[in-house]
């Protein structure tokens, strides 16, 4: 078994690992940059290491820096957590050349499934529809493609992932405007300026199974999770099970991310990600996630297994402590990431020092979260503050629990502002009750007069920006 | 933090600029600053007071750099635990340098060579104190100061984490 886990990550990920580690009995050292060195992960471990400083670049995206961390403390396995380093291939050469395990994937596979076009070959191989697509080398090839495939179409960046390097393109004249810039903005992000083409699924929701294997060639899956409501195709709230499928639907899509994860031989969690198109009944690969992901709680709560440690687990050499038979679904699970957003400017990160800070409790309301009364939210890394998770013996409760979570969620600073108001209005809005939001809804929907109204309307009332959690308003500003 | 100097100002400037915040205030037993950019002050300041804060209020260059609490090793096996070395920063400039960044600390250029510099000795900022080793490579790290060697705190072959004060550094006495 794993003895020490060096946590190469921060946030709310890096203590949801520290928590994983005490329950399976092992330590853990969390490498951190400077401006974490005080946090509450940082202080929740058996010991942290300040590896470099604020910028990301200089800290948590080194692989060298982690490993030299890793093997001078004496650890003995390494845990990406998700985002940073979890996905390059880098970081688990590193951690073999070093003989350290690390708690993912070989690389070989982190370079398959990182790729767009290989990871769409190795789910055709086994048979799961690719929508139709091609990599493009120029704006001519774009241009003829295009035609061949028919607008809209999405441009992708061959090496992007979790949602960046993509555009969705309605005709040609935006292709023609779009091409280039992409092509730049792939070569500066992913250090890769390929782009790829792909129809364009309109009305789709986003589903994906989570799935964990280990080393005896065990694969299983854990239902699935929807994601459809994204803004800018960053997800914002999950949940679990998707209202949109039925149940041979759902074991179809299960089977399909099982059979493609078995074909790889692929040990630790993953989450296959599709596109369910309700109207044609059809379902179109996305992209494989090779960690743990953000949401990964929803399922949790739903089946009850310990995602993160179970990743630890096999990543030892042991099996999955349960099997498909022994896996009992249970009620309905919904999260609302708050984040660090000013929902009056179109959600732009909005960090500062949380002066207070309660969190909701009570019946089956969880929260992950690194944040703490005085803590400063440093404006390096990405606005997540909390995953506030709420589960109901149906879709409805879950709903209420999350509405009543959200009442009693205080966050209060000064500059800083959060998404807490947009997820109480899209807990509100028929749609979402009706479950029936497509991954295009919420764009849509803080352009609408029912959302631009009541921010208005809560502006009116706050006397400045800062003013509106819960400051005492004294004289109106703005209107 | 006890002397205020341009640099460490513009520093300040710096940091403002490149984050998200619109104002900055700092205040120590010695100084108090408030900086806001152009309109912005509401004077509802973002307090990032006392040396002691946890945040780099200065860029973690060779001055005072707070240094981590006790660490808590819960199986009781040494793991290089850091020094405390906070309390260190004693008398009329004395200046610390800190680890540039994280890694093994050597003190001479090979096992059994002598050491880049002891105790008592002069050095200049160009004068190598130490090598910091990465994944085998090497990093030549320069004293960055003037003056005689004070005290050293890591013992040879021990992480270092970044910003971890490494030696003291006291004028030459005459100066």
């Amino acid at each position: 078994m794993i003895r020490r886990v060096l946590i190469a990550n921060r946030g709310e990920i890096a203590l949801r690992i520290v928590r994983a580690c005490r329950d399976v009995g092992c330590e853990s050292i969390v490498a951190s940059s400077v401006v974490d060195r005080d946090s509450l992960p940082a202080r929740s471990a058996t010991r942290t290491v300040v590896i470099g400083p604020a910028r990301a670049s200089e800290s948590y995206l080194r692989p060298e820096l982690i490993i030299h961390a890793a093997l001078a403390t004496g650890c003995d396995a390494v845990h990406p957590g998700y985002g940073f380093l979890s996905e390059q291939a880098a970081l688990a050469d590193l951690c073999r050349e070093n003989g350290l395990i690390f708690i993912g994937p070989a690389p070989e596979i982190l370079r398959r499934l990182g790729d767009k076009v290989t990871a769409r070959e190795a789910a055709n191989a086994v048979g799961i529809p690719v929508p139709p697509g091609a990599i493009v080398r120029s704006a001519e090839e774009a241009d003829s493609r295009a035609a061949e495939i028919g607008y809209p179409i999405i441009l992708k960046a061959t090496a992007g992932g979790g949602g960046r390097g993509i555009r969705v393109l309605y005709d040609r004249e935006a292709l023609q405007n779009s091409f280039a810039i992409a092509a730049n903005e792939a070569q500066s992000a992913f250090g890769d300026g390929r782009l790829h083409i792909e129809r364009y699924v309109q009305g789709a929701r986003h589903v994906e199974i989570q799935v964990l294997g280990d080393g005896f060639g065990n694969v299983v899956d854990l239902g699935e999770r929807e994601c459809s409501l994204q803004f800018n195709y960053q997800k914002v709230l999950e949940e679990a099970p998707c209202t949109a499928l039925s149940a041979e639907q759902r074991r179809t899509i299960c089977d399909a991310a099982v059979g493609l994860l078995k074909s790889l031989g692929y040990v630790g969690a993953a989450t296959v990600e599709f596109l369910w198109d309700p109207a044609r009944g059809a379902y179109y690969f996305l992209e494989v996630n090779p960690r743990v992901q953000v949401e990964h709680p929803v399922t949790e709560v739903i089946t009850g297994i310990d995602i993160v440690a179970e990743q630890i687990r096999v990543a030892s050499g042991d099996r999955l402590s349960f099997d498909r038979t022994s896996l009992n679904f249970c009620g309905h699970a919904i999260q609302c990431r708050i984040n660090a957003q000013s929902p009056r400017h179109r959600l732009r990160p909005s960090p500062g020092r949380i002066e207070k800070w309660s969190i909701p409790a009570g019946p089956s309301v969880r929260v992950d979260s690194h944040c703490e009364p005085g803590y400063l939210v440093p404006p390096y890394y990405d606005s997540l503050l909390a995953k506030i998770i709420a589960w109901g013996p149906n879709r409805d409760l879950a709903i209420r629990r999350m509405s009543r979570a959200l009442e009693e969620l205080v966050v209060e600073g000064a500059g800083i502002d959060t998404n807490i108001a947009l997820h109480k209005a899209i807990l509100n809005e028929p749609k979402f009750r009706q479950g029936e939001v497509s991954t295009t809804w919420l764009n849509e929907y803080l352009e609408s007069p029912a959302w631009t109204g009541r921010i208005r309307d809560e502006s009116a009332k706050a006397s400045s920006p800062r003013a509106e959690l819960g400051r005492a308003p004294v004289t109106a500003e703005r209107g | 933090m006890s002397n205020l100097k341009t640099e460490d100002v513009s520093a300040l400037l710096e940091l403002l600029k490149d984050s998200g915040f619109d104002e900055l205030h700092v205040e120590t037993d010695e100084f108090e600053i408030y900086i806001a950019r152009r309109g912005a002050s509401s004077r509802k300041l973002v307090r990032v007071a006392s040396p002691s804060a946890s945040e780099p209020v200065l860029p973690p260059d060779r001055t005072e750099v707070p240094v981590l609490p006790p660490v808590a090793n819960r199986s009781g096996e040494k793991i290089d635990a850091p020094p405390q070395a906070r309390a260190a920063q004693n008398g009329a400039g004395a200046q610390q340098i800190t680890a540039p960044l994280m890694g093994t600390f050597y003190r001479a250029p090979s096992p059994g060579a002598p050491p880049f510099v002891e105790v008592g000795q002069e050095v200049t900022p160009e004068t190598t104190i130490a090598i910091i080793e990465v994944m085998k490579l090497m990093n030549q790290i320069p004293a960055g100061v003037s003056g005689v060697i004070e005290k050293i705190f890591i013992e040879n072959g021990a992480l270092v984490e970044f910003g971890q004060p490494l030696m003291l550094v006291v004028p030459k006495s005459g100066q």
